[in-house]
């Protein structure tokens, strides 16, 4: 073996060995594509298939397009070499990244003849079934659990980990939501030994959002904790908005408060006004619970702020005709006298504003 | 709360202060109503709320007869539901014959001897006597068309959809919003940042009077607020078509959850996790496209409004695609001088995320695949080939040996009739749902849009018109074949199957293209792709 062929499958076994987890994916993404270009007139055909299907991972896992024909390249030299497993592999590939790109109906086309040659090679099972749940195809939950019943090697690691994803979604569109709860809880557990601590929140979400869907607020709540903490901004933010909701619900005030009032401050670091909204009507809630004009306050406070900014703020002014309406049905207070205009009509008092 | 409910409020509050007696049973029913549209802490007799109800009917009221129906008894919540049910059915019943007098009203003109061309403004084929034959009366009053909600786009706030509050707090004439000087300055928005460019479930959420209700009960949810409506159905779209796990997982969620008390935390809560949803999917997706995908989801008047067009276009045998867009978006927008820049082709992702919008929105029926001639009599001259070709091979095994047909009867043509009655008439089908795409589009996208989208139709319609006369031909073939000997008619019947085949997938590629153009249409007016 040249001395160039050896470094190339140097680089090679050494990008393999490196499952397409974490910050560096981008980077490793790059050497990938780097090695394709440098084996094109190896002789060493194989490896360079190798090279060429790890590629279309990475290129998968970063949502780029061309990870379709990446793989459609893959086959093809399969194809070329006789290989009827690498072939079936590749066009399995090929249909996860068109169904996940958007090419559902390519996808199908091409579905039929990956899913029938790939019948034979159980090592392939993984991909098959992630083609299948790619495409909510029938069968998809039971060739992920065939397929994730042992653990593969080190580079599989993030095939295995979308699979406990995909098995997951596929289990809860079933009912089976304890064993989906299951299911992400591999994803999850793959993603922090990965370690991909981003990844792992967004999982941790994932698990919650099932959790929460199916009734056990309680057994969510860690979770959401865990993404509020570990998270990035947009996870942080949507398991901040769950978890003082949650917290709300249980009247607990103390644990609400400080919850809403950070996602107020990154709602509004965000401009994501219904957001804003959102907690400014949590963090006043929880203020309320203690102090009853607080709610008010709070809320006034924030509308000004929002308008400020340009935002109208129309459910902040839900939320204070609401308080408005709940002040009258108290009994013990006396009623606003009814709203006039200048002519002493009666007009509505519910009809645009803030009361 | 609609427009026309909050109307009838104001009408009925005018009303009573003129004293009309006939209306009101006494003085003091119209106090209490007076309080209940002031506050929903009074109360009002249930037997004059009833009276009242038998005469007006309004939100307000159905909402008092609820309340009154709490206290005493669950007849008249009972009384409400059955006749909700009653009027979806209704509703539904409507609609499945709207479709089939559609595709009775497409097929009808279609099979006239001179149908080239017909309907089409082109006037290709035999459509010169296309006005005296379905001109239709461009003078007559189109019969009324269901009043639309529309969503504010943030990106349309500068340029004439003036945002609610803004209008208000400028009409100093409007002596009825009295609360308006409590509202701290409202600033003029600047170009949208951050998440504000995702406005697709926002826009939905900017009457603060619909999203105030301080007391919700369970029951009033099933009611289906409208803020949570909206983000249900922002919840379907993305946990069908989302790219994004994620975007998914949240899209499942959406609806009521735990939180503080009031419709407006519930509605506040969803429409924040619906735009966090889209912004999950916006990190692999083109934010432009997710944005007016989301927008074009939204649009769920789009394929009723659509269909209550084709009916009135039928009526005046004028049944086209660009024709029923016409009626649909008559005096909806206002004319504008220009065209919308043709951008750059979106993605595959992009384009992906809006076909699936259009889909959502339109929900388009399967295209049946054409069934094929019975050679034998094999009992079933519907089956279809590889049925009838397992029956011939049963009966072989049984020493049941059909006797081979020698002449071509009638009956063996029926499947290929049906075949080509079912694909006429899905041609019908497919302009309607072409029209309703485009209306769903020319609302998420605004008036720049709409030349474009009417040359799509006009193009579509082209194509249909085509298709359908083509699988006539294709019939009026076959029918001068009955009575013919097997062996030599065998060849025709073959090439009649294969062209009706050719034209069912062509069928199918017209729609989808049409959807695919008329996304990527909607796409360029936001200046992405």
């Amino acid at each position: 073996m040249s001395e160039p062929q050896t470094a190339a499958a140097a680089l090679a076994a050494a990008l393999d060995a490196q499952a397409p987890f974490g910050p560096a994916l981008a980077q490793l993404a790059e050497l990938d594509a780097a090695l394709v270009q440098a084996l094109g007139r190896a002789p060493d055909a194989p490896l360079a298939l190798r090279a060429l299907l790890r590629r279309g991972e990475r290129q998968l896992v970063l949502g780029q397009e061309e990870a379709a024909a990446t793989f459609a390249e893959a086959a093809r030299r399969a194809m070329a070499l006789g290989d009827a497993e690498a072939d079936a592999h590749a066009r399995l590939w090929c249909v996860r990244a068109l169904a996940e790109l958007g090419s559902v109906a390519d996808a199908r086309a091409l579905m039929e003849r990956a899913d029938r040659d790939a019948e034979h090679f159980p090592t392939i099972e993984l991909t098959r079934g992630l083609a299948r749940a790619a495409l909510r195809a029938e069968g998809a939950a039971s060739s992920l659990e065939r397929a994730l019943r042992e653990t593969g090697p080190e580079r599989r690691r993030r095939e295995e980990h979308d699979g406990w994803l995909a098995l997951g979604e596929a289990l809860e569109r079933d009912a089976r939501w304890r064993e989906a709860d299951a299911a992400y809880a591999r994803a999850q557990a793959l993603a922090r030994g990965a370690p991909d601590p981003a990844l792992a929140a967004r999982d941790a979400l994932i698990r919650a959002l099932s959790l929460l869907r199916h009734g056990m607020p309680r057994q969510a709540a860690p979770l959401l904790s865990v993404v509020w903490s570990e998270g990035a901004d947009t996870t942080r933010l949507t398991a901040g908005l769950l978890l003082s909701g949650l917290a709300l619900a249980e009247g607990d005030s103390r644990r609400a408060g400080p919850l809403a009032a950070s996602c107020q401050a990154l709602a509004r670091e965000r401009r994501s006004w219904l957001a804003y909204a959102a907690a400014t009507i949590d963090l006043a809630t929880a203020r309320g619970l203690d102090d009853p004009d607080a709610e008010a306050a709070t809320l006034r406070e924030a509308l000004a702020e929002c308008r400020a900014m340009g935002e109208p703020g129309a459910l902040l002014q839900s939320r204070l005709l609401e308080l408005r309406g709940q002040r009258r049905q108290r009994p013990e207070e006396p009623q606003d006298a009814p709203v006039t205009d200048e002519g002493g009509a009666a007009v509505e008092d519910d009809d645009d504003g803030v009361g | 709360m609609s427009n026309t409910s909050r109307q009838a409020r104001r009408e009925l509050v005018a009303e009573l202060q003129k004293k009309a007696p006939e209306v009101v049973p006494d003085k003091k029913t119209a106090q209490e109503l007076q309080q209940e549209i002031q506050g929903p802490d009074s109360q009002v007799s249930p037997e004059n709320a009833r009276a009242l109800a038998s005469q007006v009917g309004n939100a307000a009221l159905a909402k008092m007869l609820r309340d009154v129906g709490r206290q005493e008894g669950p007849a008249i919540e009972v009384e409400q539901v059955e006749e909700q049910e009653q009027e979806e059915e209704q509703e539904q019943e409507e609609d499945e014959g709207w479709d089939e007098g559609l595709e009775a009203a497409f097929s009808s003109s279609m099979g006239a001897p001179q149908s080239a061309g017909q309907g089409t403004e082109a006037g290709g084929g035999g459509g010169a006597d296309f006005d005296q034959q379905f001109g239709g009366d461009d003078d007559a009053d189109p019969p009324p068309v269901n009043p639309k909600r529309r969503a504010f786009r943030r990106a349309h706030a500068q340029t004439g959809f003036g945002m609610a509050q803004d209008k208000l707090k400028n009409d100093e004439e409007d002596d009825e919003h009295i609360t308006l000087d409590e509202l701290p300055p409202l600033n003029r928005p600047e170009a949208p940042q951050g998440d504000e460019r995702l406005d697709a479930i926002w826009g939905w959420l900017q009457d603060p009077v619909e999203h105030a209700d301080c007391d919700p009960e369970p029951e009033d949810l099933t009611l289906a607020p409208e803020g949570l409506v909206v983000a249900m159905e922002l919840g379907q779209f993305l946990s069908g078509a989302a790219q994004d796990p994620l975007a998914r997982a949240l899209g499942r969620l959406l609806g009521p959850s735990a939180g503080g008390p009031g419709l407006a935390a519930q509605v506040a809560r969803a429409g924040a996790l619906g735009t966090l949803a889209l912004a999950f999917e916006a990190e692999g997706v083109e934010l432009p496209a997710v944005n007016q995908a989301a927008t074009i989801a939204l649009e769920r008047d789009a394929r009723r409004q659509g269909r209550a067009a084709a009916h009135i276009c039928a009526q005046r045998s004028r049944l086209a695609a660009h024709f029923i867009f016409d009626e649909a978006v008559r005096g909806e927008l206002p004319p504008t001088p220009g065209r919308a820049a043709r951008g750059p082709a979106p993605g595959r992702r992009a384009q992906g995320l809006l076909d699936a919008a259009i889909d959502h929105v339109v929900k388009p029926w399967p295209v049946r695949p054409p069934l094929s001639v019975a050679r034998a009599h094999s009992g079933d001259l519907t089956a279809d080939a590889d049925t009838a070709s397992v029956d011939a091979f049963l009966n072989e095994l049984l020493g049941q040996g059909e006797e081979a047909l020698s002449h071509l009867e009638p009956d063996q043509l029926q499947p290929l009739i049906d075949s080509i009655e079912t694909l006429v008439g899905s041609a019908g089908r497919a302009q309607a749902e072409s029209a309703c795409a485009a209306i769903a589009a020319l609302r998420a996208a605004g008036a720049p849009v709409q030349a474009r989208l009417r040359a799509i139709l006009r193009a579509v319609d082209e194509e249909l018109r085509e298709i359908a006369r083509e699988s006539i031909r294709v019939g009026r073939r076959l029918e001068n074949l009955v009575g013919e000997p097997m062996d030599e008619v065998e060849p025709s019947l073959y090439d009649a199957e294969a062209a009706l085949r050719r034209w069912s997938e062509r069928l199918l590629l017209v729609r989808e293209s049409c959807f695919g153009a008329v996304g990527r249409v909607a796409l360029t007016a936001t200046g992405g792709a």
